[in-house]
């Protein structure tokens, strides 16, 4: 199922969504969008599928918006374009299972949102990150004021967001932009092997650990509501029996998400 | 030393109060006497102004290897949820309670263990011991307010990878993503975290106090943020603490701190 804007592959229990737009730098065009969100759903709707690598064709993740279109779109436009960048967001934010971005060369304004909507940021030593948004006198989308501050602390989100500073994958990763850092060329390959992990992590696990990052900010009253609430299900589920088993025969548990 | 029976065992050294927390055999793997007796002591504490600061610690040699696995699997629904509601009694004590708590971690804080390492407000942690959000080994999803407090500490992208994937973190390592804020050496965890308690439990109590109250608030909105600030600082403002801490300061001495 593969469509020219985005091409899709299952390998074993990892989805690969590959951004297929090289012509214009993987931008987060409408065409993209148009396919990107319905490979997403199918993926998270796919019980074989246990992982998904978000990543783009041609040793570039994303370079941002179509940034041909900006200056000619009127207001309705420019909001419909943010909402669907937001359906798609969604569906990688809320979704229930984890998503690894794979980052080659430049993930930059709504490319570099997309990224770090992930769960787990996997870049090349010379990927660069800028949340370019103002240097065309834009604010930055793409959920970036809610997640970039979460990732780096509020200060250095600042100085991204306003200075629109380059970041490259092995100061990321030492700033906590970047969890894991690859050779040059080899984003792909780490993200896959770290995917492999996710994908023999509990489902259900996941599924609630992801939903409560999703939610936040929420106070301390409202995680231990949650926590009492999801962690209740899970020591009832056959997972946690089979992982309890697993423990103590000092073997590998194999998780089935019931 | 004699073996400490299966609970939580208070002792003290003046100003400071030692909880260890025991289950022989099982690398005190959390119990339900774990849970009454650190409730109750925590309680107790509160309430006793002769004591400015509190270490966390567990016997012979391990913080705590997180829950009970054996345990895992054979309750209903409910029963797993009052329990988890019991358990929060202890974790709302050590993060919004006043007296300032220190974790000394020696050995293993995997799981639940962790959990109760990252309520406390320091960690101090030996150079060969080892932190586990370990639950997702078991399929599990984070307790103990982890989900809380761990994103805090190490920021979102860290904090997604230890909880998902159960990575095994080393003191150093945590010194630093800023998930441990001392390394020790091997053995003397609790000797550091007796010295960082000395240092916490010399402050005002009040300022300590309310400035737990406040970080335990998070997430708050700069309005509201300013709000308990002028509230909080408002009331210090009037207290024999601040009066001593400004002659002090004037008279170039140490501050004698009373919680008046």
């Amino acid at each position: 199922m593969s469509g020219s804007m985005v091409l899709v592959e299952r390998r074993d229990a990892v989805t690969i969504l590959t951004i297929n737009n090289p012509r214009q730098r993987n931008a987060m065009s409408g065409p993209v969008k148009a396919e990107l969100i319905p490979a997403m759903r199918a993926a998270l709707a796919d019980a074989g599928c246990r992982a998904i690598v978000l990543t783009g064709a041609e040793g570039c993740f994303s370079a941002g918006g179509d940034v041909s279109r900006f200056s000619t779109m009127a207001p309705e436009k420019g909001r419909q374009l943010v909402r669907d960048q937001r359906e798609f967001l969604h569906l990688v934010m809320r979704g229930d299972k984890a998503v690894i971005a794979a980052v080659e060369g430049y993930s930059y304004g709504a490319g570099f949102g997309l990224a770090m909507a992930c769960d787990h940021i996997v870049a090349a030593r010379d990927a660069r990150f800028c949340a370019a948004f103002n240097k065309i006198g834009l604010m930055p989308d793409g959920g970036l004021l809610w997640t970039l501050p979460q990732r780096i602390g509020a200060e250095r989100a600042r100085e991204m967001m306003m200075l629109a500073t380059v970041v490259d994958g092995a100061e990321g990763h030492r700033i906590g932009l970047v969890d894991t850092l690859a050779e040059p060329k080899g984003a792909l390959d780490a993200a896959l092997a770290k995917a492999a992990l996710f994908a023999a992590a509990a489902p259900i696990a996941v599924a609630m650990t992801k939903s409560a990052f999703a939610r936040w900010p929420l106070n301390l009253d409202q995680f231990l509501a949650m926590e009492a609430d999801g962690q209740a299900l899970l020591l009832s589920s056959e997972d946690c029996r089979e992982g309890a088993r697993a423990f103590l025969e000092k073997r590998a548990p194999a998780f089935r998400g019931r | 030393m004699a073996q400490l029976e299966r609970g939580t065992h208070l002792t003290r050294e003046g100003a400071i109060a030692i909880l260890t927390m025991s289950n022989p055999g099982k690398r005190n793997a959390f119990s339900v006497e774990m849970r009454e007796d650190l409730t109750r002591h925590l309680e107790d504490l509160q309430r006793d102004s002769s004591c400015r600061a509190i270490v966390l610690q567990g016997a012979d040699g391990c913080f705590s290897a997180g829950g009970d696995v054996s345990g895992f699997g054979t309750k209903t629904v409910i029963d797993y949820r009052a329990g988890l509601i019991a358990s929060h009694r202890f974790v709302r004590l050590l993060i919004t309670g006043e007296k300032p708590v220190v974790a000394a971690v020696e050995g293993y804080a995997y799981g639940a263990g962790l959990g109760l390492a990252l309520c406390c407000d320091q960690v101090v942690a030996a150079r060969d011991a080892k932190l586990c959000a370990s639950f997702a080994k078991i399929g599990l999803m984070p307790d103990m307010g982890l989900l809380w407090t761990l994103p805090q500490r190490v920021g979102v992208g860290r904090a997604k990878e230890m909880i998902m994937l159960a990575t095994v973190v080393g003191a150093e390592e945590g010194l630093g993503i800023g998930l441990v804020d001392e390394v020790a050496d091997s053995g003397g965890a609790l000797a550091a975290a007796m010295a960082l308690a000395e240092r916490f439990a010399a402050t005002a109590p009040s300022a300590t106090g309310l400035t737990k109250a406040m970080l335990a608030r998070h997430p708050l909105g700069l309005e509201d943020q300013l709000e308990w600030e002028a509230q909080g600082q408002g009331l210090l403002f009037t207290t024999a603490d601040v009066a001593e801490g400004v002659a002090a300061f004037r008279a170039k001495r140490p501050a004698t701190f009373k919680g008046e």
